[in-house]
């Protein structure tokens, strides 16, 4: 048993490691509600007034405005999350319940394709889409999605897969159901807790992707917003930091929204299903 | 009456292990069968592959009377009712009665009919709405039987369904299963290691073990003349006392007992039920315990030549251990075993 000085100890140390986690976040918003020659001399993150001039004047201070670039965001983020969530769960129930020659192996293949760094691929995979025509556009960034090309999702997938009772699915069998039957009925549904994680680290990760849209995409008007943000800080003069910060800001609300959305679902599907494990 | 099921020369081999070394079984209409046997004896195996679950090795099963060796589960007219019930948790008992019927295209009205009166048969009409979760076992198996009732099988397949319930309610669902059954009159297979499920469920009995089936009869047959020395174990409790011994001059002694004065031929080895031992002249034996039941008490008595003798015996007896107790062993009530453990029948 503690004494209440060492828990009050231990609490103030953790709220202090907090506020230093947490206050580069803090002195960005504040900064977006600075004038321009507040931002860098004054380092407290509360502002002194909620002047929202930096969001007016950020939001269409580029030659696109940023109604473009969230939309182009939210399109890639969406058909990410759509595609993610489809294919591999396909490929992890395939994984997880289907018998077919070379399974082991294909599974062992594709657990290898995690140990592979984004750069090995990076030049061969953007001599293939361009020999494809499809740089300059979003394919490069969404049809991969579709062919559950996230071995770390698929991983996820199976690992949730393999945890469902198989009695269930032969109950399903006795009930007439072919394999797409279980997955659709059957172990789709009871998956909501796997599925809503996919979809937070799927969207955040996408949202967040600066690398993907940097080398695929080159018209401003297809643009994703960290893309954007960049060209705030290389094309205009050193007087729009407080747009940046405005525009960051904003860039994160979707995230957080779409996390707190998806953090209930997890809460949701382990309540709903009764599945304990 | 005519045939639900025959098995012929059923094997199962997962890789190179065998568990099933050919089955022959035939069972016929409205019969309720019980499979016994020890834990890995391949009860389950059979079950699943009557079932369709899996595909057997070798050999041919026929429901009523057509070959579905390779036919899938669906379509076999079957329903299983599975150990962990395997109701399916984001649906309630409506839906999970459903689902099959659903499965297989059934219209609307016919599904709502037939879900209605198997929850008004379990008495599940007013837990229609809830999830499995919120069921308490005893209605969650009865859910699990009414999702195969709906199926109007032709054979039902219960995989030791009442193990994960307490004790006085799989008295109570034993008494069930067996009631619908009687209502119902579909041809039921029954797995259970638990012998009194057995005894008193069953019209047959398959005993199995280690893959082989080792008598069919029904449950009084069974006990009153089991087939060979594991059959002769397994069913009773108490377990029947089975002593080894051998011909002396023209009698037979085992354990150190002069057991009968004329053995047949061949025994080496006899058996007797512990309730078959009567009190009183005969052969005087020390007690070792003496296991007071109320109704009856089941003495351990130690056998001349090592081992130990269980008798029952009615009514409260105080037996201080080592005392010497006259107990007789009734030729009519021996069994005989010869050498490979098969029983010698009187001919
Ligand atoms: N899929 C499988 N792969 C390999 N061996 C298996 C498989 N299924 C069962 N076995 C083996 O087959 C044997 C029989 O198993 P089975 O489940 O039929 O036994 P059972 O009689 O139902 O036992 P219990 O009373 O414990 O349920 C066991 O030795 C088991 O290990
Ligand atoms: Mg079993």
């Amino acid at each position: 048993m503690k004494t209440t000085r060492a828990r009050l100890l231990t609490h103030a140390g953790l709220a202090l490691a907090s506020l230093v986690m947490i206050y580069p976040v803090l002195w960005m918003v504040g900064s977006a509600f600075k004038p321009e020659n507040a931002i860098f001399t004054d380092l407290t993150p509360i502002p002194r007034s909620l002047d929202p001039v930096n969001f007016v004047v950020g939001w269409n201070a580029l030659a696109v405005g940023f109604d473009r670039f969230f939309w182009n965001s939210a399109v890639i983020a969406t058909l990410a999350v759509a595609g993610n969530l489809m294919a591999c769960s396909l490929a992890g129930f395939a994984f997880a319940r289907l018998e077919f020659p070379g399974r082991k192996l294909c599974f062992a293949l594709m657990m290898m394709t995690l140990m592979l760094p984004y750069h090995v691929t990076l030049i061969p995979q953007y001599v293939l889409f361009l020999q494809l025509g499809w740089v300059d556009t979003i394919l490069p960034l969404v049809v991969p999605k579709f062919l559950a090309a996230d071995a770390f999702f698929i991983f996820l997938f199976v690992q949730f897969f393999r945890g469902i009772p198989r009695e269930l699915d032969e109950a399903a069998v006795m009930d007439g159901c072919g394999p797409w039957r279980i997955y659709w009925r059957i172990l789709l549904p009871l998956s909501t807790p796997v599925m809503g994680t996919a979809a937070i680290f799927t969207f955040i990760w996408t949202w967040d992707d600066f690398f993907g849209p940097l080398i695929y995409l080159n018209d401003i008007q297809s643009y994703t917003v960290p893309l954007a943000l960049r060209t705030f800080v290389d094309s205009t003069s050193q007087s729009s930091w407080g747009q940046l910060f405005a525009m960051s800001t904003l860039s994160l609300v979707p995230v957080f929204l779409f996390f707190v959305f998806f953090q209930n679902l997890i809460i949701q599907g382990i309540a709903m299903s009764g599945l304990k494990r | 009456m005519s045939e639900a099921l025959r098995l012929t020369g059923i094997e199962k081999r997962f890789g190179t292990t065998p568990v099933l070394h050919g089955i022959d079984l035939a069972i016929a209409q409205g019969e309720f069968v019980v499979f016994v046997g020890p834990s890995g004896c391949g009860k389950s195996t059979l079950l699943r592959l009557i079932a369709g679950l899996d595909q057997p090795s070798a050999g041919t099963i026929a429901i009523t009377g057509k070959d579905m060796t390779t036919t899938p589960a669906a379509s076999r007219g079957i329903a299983m009712v599975f150990q962990s019930y395997a109701l399916y948790p984001h649906m309630t008992v409506y839906a999970n009665m459903a689902f099959g019927l659903e499965t297989q295209r059934f219209a609307k009205p016919e599904i709502d009919r037939r879900v209605r009166a198997a929850a008004e048969l379990l008495k599940l009409d007013q837990l229609l709405d809830r999830k499995p979760k919120a069921l308490s076992g005893g209605q969650r198996q009865r859910v699990a039987i009414g999702r195969a009732i709906v199926r109007e099988p032709v054979l039902f397949l219960f995989d030791e369904p009442l193990s994960n319930l307490d004790a006085e309610l799989r008295v109570q669902m034993r008494v069930e299963i067996a009631r619908l059954h009687k209502r119902l009159g579909v041809t039921s297979i029954y797995v259970t290691h638990d012998q009194v499920e057995a005894m008193t469920m069953a019209d047959r009995i398959v005993v199995l073990n280690g893959g082989r089936v080792q008598q069919v009869g029904s449950p009084l047959e069974l006990y009153n003349q089991p087939a060979n020395r594991f059959v002769a174990g397994f069913l009773g409790a108490p377990r029947m006392n089975l002593i080894d011994g051998e011909r002396v001059a023209a009698s037979f002694v085992a354990g150190g007992l002069e057991i009968a004065s004329s053995p047949p031929a061949g025994a080496t080895a006899i058996g007797i039920r512990p309730e078959a031992i009567t009190l009183g002249a005969g052969h005087t034996l020390p007690v070792l315990l003496a296991e007071q039941l109320g109704a009856e008490t089941i003495l351990h008595l130690a056998l001349p030549a090592g081992g130990e003798l269980v008798a029952t015996v009615p009514g409260q007896h105080r037996f201080p251990v080592g005392e010497l107790v006259p107990i007789s062993l009734p030729t009519t009530a021996l069994h005989w075993f010869d050498g490979a453990g098969v029983a010698i029948r009187p001919t």
